[in-house]
């Protein structure tokens, strides 16, 4: 037996020490964001070769801890990081279409309604063509409807620009964040090349890791020396410790590398720079083709009347785009050709240009264009809405499983606590029983008749 | 499943916030009254809530059109039977003066009272609702009784009324149609020739060709007076009939937008009820902890 006893009692004395300090360091990081609970790693101590003492079937040397690791599963850490992209772009996506959608098609005031009071203007000018007042409505008619073309172009140019002016600051968060993970990998390199366990670093990277991923849909690649390589859009931008620049490229819409590489970017990034402002084109280049259809078919039957003066309508509508539509500056309340044969008191063109609600202009009356329209921003809206929150609970699900990996549970610290606190209780009573042991042996052992 | 404290944590917040979004939901439906607050709510229903509305404003807007019409022909149908009673006083007084035994003085007397009838049809003639001549088409008259004889001013304009969506109708008659210039001899000449062979007691001619002419003329008045009557029923029925579509329209929109207050007030104390209880779970869940018994 000798003093072996006394050596395995101290292995575990020291090891339920060292499984206190790591309980308490998980339980003081219980609302740390990030942080993976850590666990001892211990092996019972093997003897190193057959004893001399004990012959075969000896026991082992007491308790080696041989670290203390993370509990983390690299499968789980790839499905967050892509739900996180997924979730992070369907967000913004919805939360930009909803913008679009509140100032293209507002249940009241759009574009639909000032279509409706135009068309009603003309046809109360064609009971009193002589009337100022019935003049001056369609006058006010045709510059509310200039103005809720206007308000919507001008509108969604301004959610165009305010997604790309957030793509461009949240890139410069990322860009820190990148530099951030280089340094990082370099010290987690070297930190394992003398095997040694850099935990609260690799809990830093991978929050690091799940912002690129969520901001710009960055993938991840582990290498052999612990560092990690990451890639957004097909293309590395970090490579251990090196790193490319990133800035906002116009066209073709995406990212630009430091080495002029355009990349397309996925998340929250990529949702501002392609998905929303796809989105905010599509809703542009439909308000301005409602625009031009608009003023062709306004301006084309007002030159078929005549003012009271018996001279033929002038333009109704000048426009090149949405943005630009308005009434044009020519035109006056004597302007407005009302009169299908020149004479003051004949308002029976009047009757003709509100006709004009019901013209099919190719596709459609100009009120079905415009009801479309802002179906299309509202089906969209919707069908992005619903993905967002698809996704955010795909994403859920997975988070639980990695927080189910990964997070501490202080009922699950409490109850180790104890076990290693009785462990500790116990090794020590085996080193008081040894000590007796060997009290006994030291101090009485051939005292017989003394 | 292992449950991390910080998973409990988390869910049981999602859970609150989750209850506070449809409480909320419930809310604004019962606030703004409306299912439907944005497009995105139910695009198929908002589209066709904006149709319909637009066909109902449209539907308004013919309303007043197909008013106004009725105003203006019931105007013209005032007009022209009182100028028909002014018509058969003016040959009653006619036969009064193809009696022989008429002494001079009296056909005077019949010839002046003539005249007084004569004034009040042109007067009828020219007349207007608001603004506008009631028989002039286009122009602020009528007739122009100011010279010798009587010329015709109004011009054939049609004035038109869009009644309904595809509902253009004419709403005035024809000066030269009803009084006589297009077809014979106008109304206002031959009044002003039976004064005149009442004062040179040209009987004959008074019995053989005026009360002809006056008779013919009593006719196409009587013509113009049946067309603005079938007219008056048309637009009315129209009006009617629009005012049923308009109904149908307000109900079908209200279908479609209007929130079942019943179903969201109950949906309201669901989530009501749902986020509390959330609450409850968050406060209990987190209270006690193995720490409470070691």
């Amino acid at each position: 037996m000798a003093f072996e006893g006394l050596h395995i009692s101290q292995s575990g004395i020291a090891a339920s020490q060292r499984a206190l300090d790591v309980i308490g360091q998980n339980i003081a990081n219980v609302g740390t964001p990030g942080h993976t609970r850590l666990r001892v790693d211990q092996v019972s101590a093997e003897r190193a070769g057959p004893s001399l003492f004990l012959g075969p079937g000896a026991n082992g040397t007491g308790v080696r801890i041989t670290g203390v690791s993370r509990v983390r599963d690299a499968v789980l850490d790839a499905g967050v990081r892509s739900e996180l992209a997924n979730s992070g772009g369907a967000d913004v996506l919805a939360n930009s279409l909803a913008r679009i959608e509140t100032v293209v098609g507002p249940l009241d005031g759009s574009i639909a309604d000032a279509l409706t009071s135009f068309w009603n203007g003309w046809e109360e000018l064609s009971l009193d063509p002589t009337s100022a007042t019935a003049r001056a409505q369609v006058i006010d008619a045709s510059e509310q409807l200039s103005r809720s073309i206007q308000r919507a172009a001008d509108g969604v140019a301004e959610i165009r620009d305010a997604g790309e002016s957030a793509a461009a600051s949240l890139l410069d968060e990322q860009q820190a964040t990148i530099e951030e993970v280089a340094r990082l990998n370099g010290e987690i390199r070297s930190q394992q090349a003398v095997g040694d366990n850099p935990n609260a670093l690799l809990d830093q990277r991978d929050l690091h890791l799940d912002s690129l991923a969520e901001s710009l849909g960055a993938v991840v690649h582990h290498l052999e020396d612990g560092s990690v390589n990451v890639s957004v859009g097909g293309y590395e931008v970090i490579r251990g410790t090196q790193i490319s620049g990133l800035t906002v490229s116009g066209t073709p819409a995406g990212l630009q590398t430091s080495e002029g590489v355009t990349i397309v970017p996925g998340g929250e990034i990529g949702a501002h720079l392609i998905g929303g402002r796809a989105a905010a084109d599509q809703a542009i280049a439909e308000l301005d083709a409602l625009a031009l259809v608009l003023r062709d078919t306004v301006n084309a039957e007002h030159a078929n009347g005549f003012t009271a003066a018996g001279v033929a309508g002038g333009a109704v509508f000048s426009a090149t785009s949405a943005a630009d539509f308005s009434v044009d500056a020519a035109l006056d309340l004597d302007g407005l050709a009302a009169s299908a044969a020149g004479e003051a008191a004949d308002g029976n063109h009047a009757i003709a240009m509100a006709g004009l609600r019901d013209l099919d202009t190719g596709s459609g009356t100009i009120d079905s264009q415009t009801r479309a329209l802002i179906g299309r921003v509202g089906t969209a809206t919707a069908a992005a809405g619903a993905r967002a929150e698809m996704n955010e609970s795909i994403l859920n699900g997975i988070r639980d499983e990695r927080a189910s990996v990964s997070g501490v549970n202080l009922d699950e610290e409490l109850t180790m606590l104890l076990q290693y606190q009785r462990a500790y209780e116990a090794s020590a009573r085996v080193l008081t029983s040894v000590d007796e042991m060997l009290n006994v042996l030291i101090n009485r052992t051939g005292l017989v008749g003394r | 499943m292992r449950i991390s404290t910080e998973q409990m944590w988390r869910v049981s917040l999602a859970d609150v916030q989750q209850a506070t979004h449809r409480q909320t939901q419930a809310q604004e439906t019962i606030t703004s009254g409306q299912r439907i607050n944005r497009v995105s709510d139910d695009p198929t229903a908002a589209d066709r809530s904006i149709e319909l509305n637009a066909a109902a404003e449209a539907i308004d807007q013919y309303k007043r059109a197909g008013e106004d019409a009725v105003s203006f022909m019931n105007a013209q149908d005032r007009t022209l039977q009182t100028m028909l009673d002014r018509m058969g006083r003016v040959e009653e007084l006619t036969i009064m003066v193809t009696n022989d035994t008429i002494t001079a003085e009296a056909r005077e007397v019949v010839a002046l009272e003539i005249e007084e009838l004569q004034r009040d049809l042109v007067q009828l003639a020219n007349s207007k609702h608001g603004d506008r001549s009631l028989f002039g088409g286009f122009q602020d008259a009528a007739i122009d009784a100011s010279g010798a004889s009587v010329s015709l001013v109004a011009d054939t304009g049609e004035i038109m009324r869009r009644i309904a969506k595809d509902q253009v109708m004419q709403v005035n008659v024809e000066a030269a149609e009803v009084f006589g210039f297009s077809a014979g001899r106008n109304l206002f000449d031959v009044v002003n020739d039976i004064v005149l062979d009442a004062r040179n007691a040209n009987l004959s001619s008074l019995t053989d060709l005026r009360l002809v002419e006056l008779e013919a003329l009593r006719q196409s008045v009587s013509n113009g007076l049946g067309l603005v009557g079938t007219r008056t029923q048309r637009v009315e029925t129209t009006l009617e009939d629009l005012s049923v579509e308009h109904d149908q329209l307000d109900a079908d929109v209200s279908e479609l937008v209007d929130a079942d207050i019943v179903k969201a007030s109950v949906e309201l104390s669901e989530a009501s009820f749902a986020y509390e209880a959330a609450l409850a779970a968050t406060a209990r869940i987190n209270q006690v902890s193995l720490l409470n018994y070691l």
